[in-house]
């Protein structure tokens, strides 16, 4: 087969087809520091700093950072970047100016060649702290105003996406946690009625804007799987093994209808033995590779503190085993 | 009236009808006592039980405990009046560097739900912290939870601050959260590790004994 660009292969994967290899990418890649010897955004571009620098060099500083991504993720050789907010967000109908920017220049060092993708979701996550006492109340007391507020947060997510396709950015990442380990918050029946219609609002909006969709959660997805599903992302990720999510059984379920992402066991590659990390690479492999419609990744991140020699083991593990 | 019908309401979170009931078994001559026991804990325990079990999720735990506190606040001046004590004290918070409190509440609750009374020290906790509250307040139990692996290590440190206080035995370290398993309660000394809520409330209870 010809080689394919990291687009096409990314393209092929999400699509169910069979491409030359297997492609890889992370959500957040965040060893580069320790991996490559600094973060990805320079301290010029964290938060109000950018707007101390005169525009030459803001247009410098954001072009260094796309030449330096674009390296670290050839040198990791990922297929899709996962893009960082770099501007002010309040209009979601209108990206930053320094968005657009790092996008067209990150597009020029890569050229075109690599597929990009941002955050697109907009449906409710597991709340943290107190909000979580108030959502379940409200879904109790006043499930009108859940609704209400589902919908305003899907439609502002919605424009958002739209902004981001016209930019160039071909792929979103839906990343609304909505499991723990031991399955979902909410019930089933709480999942039909305040995620999944606005889930799938958003993912049709998004094919229609030409998008491609990967929806991720953390934890055990099994019980609300089928609904995920049902809602017709293009992929889902992150089949989390330590919650029990087992690639073998999701594929043998939904690999005709959906692609699969993930399933490497992070907390293996954190705390297990060499072995685990090599029995976990090569199960995704062996169970997630057959037929296409599968991406190479950990089961959530490559966070900060995880042995950096051990993503290295996984990804030698995958350049051994990847094609086709 | 049955009681019964305090616990059924409660396990589908209806916590106006919970708070009258208990009024109402109060100025029916019920002890506040058999009230607690057999209407509210006797709900809780059922809710914990349906939640160990996949039978029932978080946001129903947290409307049943909802019905739960607003029953007890009926009840409180009359429970202190007739001498009932707590089951048994433990402080319960997420270790330091941490600040996820989702698992902590749970198994707040549930061991609230079990009659246990829980001082709350909130997330990013040191260990000298949890040993010291526990001195102070007389607790039995200690409780630790994380949910990041990279401060699950603090669990370890609380473990040992427990053995420099002369402590060990005396004070249980009862550790939790998504990455702790019982080869790492093993590694550090721990006393126990539970997998869910439930099980943790009821370990506790036991530790308290």
């Amino acid at each position: 087969m010809k080689p394919m660009t990291h687009k096409e292969r990314a393209i092929a994967a999400l699509t169910r087809q069979i491409p030359d290899r297997v492609p890889t990418f992370e959500l957040e890649y965040q060893l580069a520091e320790v991996m490559f010897g600094k973060s990805i955004v320079p301290p010029a571009l964290w938060g109000n700093n950018m707007y101390k620098l005169s525009p030459l060099e803001k247009s410098r500083a954001i072009r260094e950072m796309a030449e330096y991504q674009a390296y670290v993720y050839g040198e990791l050789d990922y297929s899709i970047i996962p893009l960082n907010a770099i501007g002010d967000f309040s209009n979601p109908k209108k990206l930053p100016p320094e968005m657009i920017e790092y996008i067209n220049d990150l597009a020029d060092v890569t050229n075109h060649e690599v597929m990009f993708t941002f955050h697109g979701d907009g449906t409710f996550a597991i709340p943290d702290g107190n909000q979580m006492y108030d959502f379940a109340y409200r879904i109790a007391d006043d499930p009108d105003s859940v609704h209400a507020q589902a919908e305003a947060m899907a439609n502002y997510a919605i424009e958002r996406n739209k902004s981001f396709a016209e930019a160039g950015v071909e792929s979103l990442i839906l990343c609304s946690d909505y499991c723990y380990n031991s399955g979902p918050f909410l019930s089933p029946a709480m999942f039909a009625e305040f995620i999944q219609p606005y889930l799938y609002k958003i993912i049709k909006s998004a094919r229609e804007n030409g998008q491609y969709t990967i929806k991720h959660t953390d934890g055990n997805i099994m019980p609300i799987l089928d609904m995920m599903v049902e809602c017709n992302p293009h992929a889902i990720h992150s089949l989390d093994p330590m919650a029990g999510v087992d690639i073998r059984e999701v594929k043998r379920l939904y690999g005709d209808r959906v692609c699969l992402c993930g399933n490497v066991h992070c907390a293996a590659m954190q705390t297990g033995t060499d072995e685990d990390v090599r029995n976990s690479a090569m199960y995704c492999l062996t169970y997630g590779k057959p037929n296409g419609g599968y991406f190479f990744c950990t089961s959530n991140v490559p966070f900060r503190g995880m042995p950096p020699e051990r993503y290295r083991m996984i990804l030698d593990i995958w350049k051994q085993n990847r094609d086709y | 009236m049955e009681l019964k019908t305090i616990s059924e309401n409660l396990q589908i979170g209806k916590a106006k009808i919970v708070k009258e009931l208990c009024q109402q078994a109060l100025d029916e001559g019920i002890p506040a006592k058999t009230i607690l026991s057999e209407g509210l804990l006797d709900g809780m325990n059922i809710i914990g039980e349906k939640f160990k079990n996949n039978e029932i999720f978080v946001p129903e735990v947290l409307i049943a405990a909802r019905a739960m506190n607003m029953g007890v606040a009926v009840l409180k001046p009359h429970l202190l009046e007739e001498g009932v004590k707590a089951t048994g004290k433990v402080c319960i918070g997420t270790v330091k560097g941490d600040l996820h409190d989702i698992g902590k509440n749970l198994v707040k609750m549930m061991m609230e739900g079990k009659g246990l009374e829980v001082i709350d020290l909130g997330t990013d906790v040191a260990p000298e912290t949890f040993v010291q509250t526990a001195i102070e307040q007389g607790c039995k139990v200690i409780c630790c939870s994380a949910l990041l692996t990279t401060t699950m290590g603090v669990m370890g440190e609380v473990v040992k601050a427990v053995e420099a206080a002369g402590k060990k035995g005396e004070i249980k370290v009862m550790i939790g959260g998504a990455p702790v398993t019982e080869e790492f309660r093993n590694q550090i000394g721990a006393d126990a590790y539970t997998s869910d809520a439930t099980s943790a409330a009821e370990k506790a209870v036991e530790f308290c004994a």
